[in-house]
């Protein structure tokens, strides 16, 4: 009895130690996917009424339901109203000019978030034929948003909601529609009439030609407004010329050889210890970033601008601004195929900074 | 009783079969190179440097790649491999502390830094488990490993700053590649290999390999010896108006090495030093090149044990942040001017001095802690004369120092002598 006990129970232990260290995965649910392609999920969602009449306006709504596999940088309603299009506008615009506009968002890949390389400006081929850029922030000591939000900026305009995955590809939901580029940055300039007294001014210090050159150039252009606002008007841009006026009274406002977004200040912000802008011979164009709240800034500083910061004496008082305020770019990032152009709402160099003496 | 000895026979054994792992034993590398990587990018990339790399680097030798021949998997992987630490020592110092998280103080204050949430690895091999090299010359070079000698593709990567391993890194994030080239190591010889930055401005990068000549050099037991290489690029043009501190092309290093004055700093709350004899900015060498592979060493004297020792206790060394203090220990001190400049410039605090001084007095085990990028450290490196406890005391270990200038700052790479043998200074 004792002994069949015994044997009983050593038994048992023998068996469940030999069963206690089994180990299998868990079984772990499936995450639910989508069947549907793209096209259904748009015409299923009231939010983007206006992009599927467009598609459908076009023909792209065909496309989007093939194979792909496809990537449609989607605007919502919202979207489309923050880029100034209503739907009576929309159904305005002619065919053609529309698949142009459509198809620039439509991107023959799949791209999750995960895919999306951890740099700035990536590019990606669209089907209109231009790309597309896209930013994620990059982790570093002067990144201030958050590494856990699903942050990507493309061409400027931060990505909403990302990994909307349908059976064909993905639908990344934008805050504002894109631009289809313009062919030159001298392009924007000339069809825009608020721009009318920058152009001028270029033109008559010889720096309008440049700007349809291949470049890339960020031009920063302040408007007519701006120009008002500072007490110079059309005949007072008249009276400017190379004899009595430096070149860098307008020069300051273009950046050759570069192209970047505003919101690239964010994702990739300039080193603590690197110099706060570019630096030329005659100043430094400094950029400063902004937040979801209040925009970018533009402003030019002196070369000796850290010890005027330092020694906070008179005239600048520690305000390395010398030649005029910073200003708010407060239309930024349209983006040319040689580079980017962003409205600013003041003037950084008054005349009388730049007048040959 | 019998069946007692069965029934424990067989509880034991269905143990042992239920219970441990055992590791395999990595079959060992015929005819191998010793190489050490180091990832000298220390600036990354900005709004208005968008064609830099974020310097995070995946290094590959011989890599497997895909049909579009990007690069999938390869038979050496140093993977998370990120700017090297400001102070290397000859065997891997990291290997204890784990490779997530920061562990770096910053700031006037010395703050801790936020904590980085995916591994890092400051060289190869690092905190990597692979075979590493053995002592040769006396010089202990675990931090160096094994690889088979012969020509190897060797690939750097650029990944994204997230904890995901390379080979699972979707092919989009898996593209960047920085350095593709191929190199022939010889059997027996140490190598140190290191990514470096050749253009700024431009984004070029390039691969310096550096064979390592003082396994086969003779060194005496009573000095010190100390090289310097410059490894930076091109000058970048934000230097030209002030506003960055790089070093210049060519530089001239003057060396001083001092000595705690007891007596004149007894009075308290001041620091004074005097010279050795023969040691008071004295001329040293002038580097004229840049990505020199031959290091000239010059010798340094090893001081006898008591100028270390102040009645039975250790002397300090210098503290670095909060209020910076350059200690008792004696430390070198070594000035590096531009050469081409014939007057000094000390600065105003605003405008960086011309010349760079660099104070070899800090605590090698909390050096690594300080933020190079937010601190004085770059201004410091740890001592050259290595205390070490060992035996129940304190005891000095002439040392090997490279140092690496690479455009604003000095890496420290020491080479610790004599590690099996208590010193007889």
């Amino acid at each position: 009895m004792k002994r069949n006990k015994g044997i009983t129970i050593c038994a048992l232990v023998l068996v469940s130690i030999q069963f206690g260290c089994l180990k299998k995965p868990d079984i772990t649910p499936e995450t639910p996917t989508d069947n549907r392609p793209i096209t259904t999920i748009l015409k299923n969602n009231y939010a983007f009424s206006m992009l599927y009449t467009a598609l459908q306006r076009t023909g792209l709504d065909k496309t989007l339901e093939g194979n792909g596999p496809f990537t449609l940088l989607a605007p919502d309603n919202d979207a489309f109203g923050r880029a100034g299009i209503s739907p009576d506008s929309l159904a305005k615009v002619n065919a053609d000019v529309l698949k142009k506009l459509i198809s620039y968002h439509i991107i023959k890949a799949s791209i999750p978030y995960s895919a999306i390389p951890q740099s700035i400006d990536f590019q990606f081929q669209t089907l209109a034929g231009p790309v597309v850029y896209f930013s994620v922030p990059i982790p570093g000591d002067q990144q201030f948003q958050n590494l856990n939000a699903k942050i990507a900026h493309i061409n400027g305009v931060l990505a909403k909601k990302v990994d909307i995955k349908a059976a064909n590809g993905y639908i990344i939901v934008l805050n504002k529609s894109l631009y289809y580029p313009a062919p030159t940055v001298k392009s924007i300039l000339e069809s825009n009439p608020d721009y009318s007294f920058f152009v001028k001014a270029l033109k008559k210090f010889g720096l309008f030609d440049q700007l349809d050159k291949t470049g890339p150039f960020v031009v920063m252009a302040p408007k007519n407004n701006a120009f008002l606002q500072s007490g110079i008007d059309e005949t007072a841009i008249d009276a400017l010329d190379t004899i009595n006026y430096k070149k860098i009274l307008f020069n300051a406002y273009l950046l050759p050889s570069y192209r970047f977004f505003t919101t690239d200040l964010n994702d990739a912000p300039l080193g603590r210890q690197s110099p706060p802008g570019i630096i030329t011979p005659d100043y430094i164009q400094v950029m400063q970033q902004g937040d979801d709240y209040t925009p970018a800034n533009f402003g030019l500083y002196s070369l000796n601008y850290k010890f005027i910061q330092v020694y906070a004496l008179p005239p600048y008082y520690g305000n390395a601004f010398i030649y005029g305020q910073p200003v708010a770019i407060s239309d930024p990032d349209h983006q040319a195929l040689n580079g980017v152009l962003n409205g600013i709402d003041g003037v950084v160099m008054l005349p009388d900074s730049a007048k040959i003496h | 009783m019998k069946q007692h000895r069965l029934i424990l026979f067989l509880l034991l054994y269905a143990a042992s079969m239920a219970g441990c792992k055992k590791y395999d034993i990595i079959p060992l590398v015929d005819n191998p190179s010793y190489i050490r990587v180091f990832n000298n990018l220390s600036t990354t990339v900005d709004a208005l440097h968008s064609t830099q790399v974020p310097p995070f680097l995946t290094f590959l030798v011989d890599p497997k790649t895909d049909g579009a021949g990007m690069p999938t998997d390869a038979g050496v992987v140093g993977d998370f491999l990120t700017t090297r630490q400001l102070f290397s020592l000859s065997y891997p110092i990291n290997e204890g502390n784990s490779s997530v998280g920061n562990g770096t103080i910053g700031g006037t204050f010395g703050d801790p830094d936020p904590p980085v949430l995916y591994p890092l690895n400051h060289e190869y091999p690092g905190n990597a488990h692979v075979l590493t090299a053995p002592v040769i010359n006396g010089f202990d070079l675990s931090a160096w490993a094994q690889i088979p000698s012969g020509t190897h593709r060797i690939m750097f990567v650029v990944r994204p700053q997230n904890s995901t391993a390379f080979k699972d890194l979707p092919v989009t994030q898996r593209s960047n590649i920085l350095i593709d080239t191929t190199v022939t190591f010889e059997k027996g010889e140490v190598y140190t290999l290191e990514v470096v930055s050749r253009d700024l401005d431009k984004s070029k990068y390039g691969l310096y390999i550096r064979k390592e000549q003082f396994i086969h050099q003779a060194f005496e037991a009573d000095k010190l010896y100390t090289g310097f290489v410059n490894l930076s690029g091109k000058t970048p043009v934000n230097s030209k108006y002030g506003s960055a501190f790089f070093f210049p092309d060519k530089i001239k290093i003057n060396c001083t090495y001092n000595i705690y004055n007891d007596p004149a700093s007894s009075a308290g709350g001041n620091y004074f030093f005097y010279p050795l004899q023969g040691y008071d900015n004295v001329y040293y060498t002038t580097l004229n090149t840049k990505m020199d592979t031959e290091v000239p060493y010059l010798a340094l004297p090893l001081l006898s044990e008591n100028f270390f020792f102040y009645q039975g206790v250790l002397r300090k060394y210098a503290t670095v942040i909060r209020v910076p203090d350059p200690g008792t220990l004696p430390y070198v001190q070594f000035r590096l001017l531009d050469a081409d400049k014939p007057i000094i410039d000390p600065g105003d605090g605003v405008d960086p001095s011309t010349g760079f001084t660099l104070s070899c007095g800090a605590d090698p085990a909390t050096f690594n802690t300080y933020n190079p990028n937010t601190t004085v450290a770059t201004s410091y490196t740890p001592n050259l004369n290595l205390v070490v406890n060992t035996g129940h005391n304190f005891h000095v270990y002439s040392t090997l120092n490279i140092m690496e200038i690479v455009y604003d700052r000095v890496y420290l790479m020491q080479i610790q002598r004599g590690f099996d043998n208590v010193p007889q200074n």
